[in-house]
């Protein structure tokens, strides 16, 4: 369940199958079988470096903090101690530090009948922390919530509880690097609304802060907000928004078709395969840019 | 009465002359919470020089600085409790919506709750 091909497997299918694909020489057509080729052919150290190299295509949830005082130097290196840190490269303008974080997955698996077993599924999951002059970032991998596709069964499976996430390892930063706890987030609302209201995005999901209360606008079928209640949209337009759904309207030039963004504490979700190497760093650009 | 107290500071810089246009809109603005983004979105500011204007209001006490606890629970998101700055809090907040709903978390620890900055117009 847990071999080291096990894992390395796991590592792979976080990756589109067009991408390992057009990266790996493999004979095999399907996801599985392409997978498995690699993961029997390529050294471990290719794969990770493949994680490396295209890590842009995965699924992101995205954290942006403000660099208040513009100084690379302040900050810690590595910035997270107690992960394994798999490259590290700093230039005048810019630090990055990549690392592949281990985690553990208990999981139930219910098999025909009352049969079920209890079993821990162990993860390498890839991440980058990104320090420029003007904000921190830090860009975690999403791990499907429906784990049987990462085990090959088509038992249910039934997810009890994981060792390390997102939270644990922002909780670790906070303790090991005094320069990351002093960061705020970096809000986002100037950027988002700008896309917004230059109607290079709608929503079909908006949440915000009202004066006393927080709303929300779940909009039926296909329709989105701005198109159907351009009144409420100028109400929304002056307030705190929240986690909102945002359809990029010309999404092939954005490689796209939406994000999830919650610009007030500086976030934003990928929670689809990227098309091309650029296209998160496209849509990134256009909200820091108009921020 | 928000208008007429807060704009002053606005006004004093140069981004005074593009005011006048938001009247309406800051008019509707609730005087006892104050986000910082309805103050930049008002005046198209990058957020950074919003949150110096709102500091600025606290300083020559036209504005309170309050703070509001946010219920971690995704389907509530809502302040739980609101504070002035330096006012005690409890070390565990109980968000009652949530204890009413059954939800399997309702009790939290202070500490371990995002907080949302606002401002209050001080009358």
């Amino acid at each position: 369940m847990n071999s080291d091909n096990n894992i390395l497997y796991r590592l792979l299918k976080l990756f589109p199958v067009q991408t390992l694909r057009e990266n790996f020489l493999v004979k095999t057509k399907t996801q599985n079988s392409i997978i498995n080729e690699i993961v029997q052919k390529y050294q471990p150290e290719e794969i990770y470096n493949f994680s490396y190299n295209f890590f842009n295509y995965t699924r992101q949830h995205i954290y942006f903090f403000i660099n208040d005082n513009k100084n690379l130097n302040l900050f810690e290196s590595p910035l997270l101690s107690s992960v394994p840190l798999f490259k590290n490269n700093k230039t005048d303008s810019e630090i990055t530090q990549f690392y592949f974080y281990n985690t553990t997955y208990s999981v139930i698996i219910v098999a025909d009948g009352d049969n079920f077993s209890r079993e821990n599924i162990d993860f390498k999951v890839p991440m980058k922390i990104t320090i420029t002059k003007n904000y921190l970032r830090l860009e975690f991998t999403i791990i499907e919530k429906n784990i049987s596709a990462y085990i090959n069964t088509s038992n249910r499976i039934i997810n009890f509880s994981k060792t390390i996430d997102e939270k644990y390892i922002l909780l670790k930063l906070k303790s090991e690097s005094p320069k990351f706890k002093e960061l705020n987030p970096y809000d986002l609302n100037r950027g988002i609304k700008y896309l917004w209201k230059n109607d290079i995005i709608d929503s079909p999901f908006v949440k915000w802060k009202k004066s006393r209360s927080t709303s929300t606008e779940a909009m039926d079928e296909e329709f989105t907000l701005k198109e159907q209640y351009p009144e409420l949209f100028d109400e929304i337009i002056y307030a705190p928004l929240k986690r909102t759904i945002f359809n990029i309207r010309n999404g092939d030039k954005y490689s796209y078709n939406h994000f999830i963004s919650e610009p007030s504490e500086g976030e934003i979700s990928f929670t689809t395969f990227a098309k091309n190497k650029d296209a998160k760093e496209n849509v990134i650009d256009q909200i820091l840019t108009n921020n | 009465m928000l208008l007429t107290k807060f704009l002053p500071i606005i006004d004093k810089s140069f981004i005074g002359k593009t005011v006048l246009n938001k009247q309406k809109i800051i008019e509707k603005t609730d005087p006892d919470r104050i986000y910082i983004e309805n103050i930049r979105s008002f005046f198209n500011l990058p957020f950074s020089a919003a949150k110096f204007f709102c500091e600025l209001a606290v300083k020559e006490k036209i504005f309170n600085r309050k703070k509001g606890y946010i219920c971690p629970n995704d389907d509530c998101d809502r302040i739980i409790l609101s504070v002035s700055d330096g006012q005690a809090v409890p070390d565990e907040i109980t968000c009652e919506q949530c204890k009413q709903k059954d939800e399997d978390e309702f009790v939290f620890l202070t500490n371990d709750l995002k907080k949302l900055t606002f401002y209050q117009l001080i009358k």
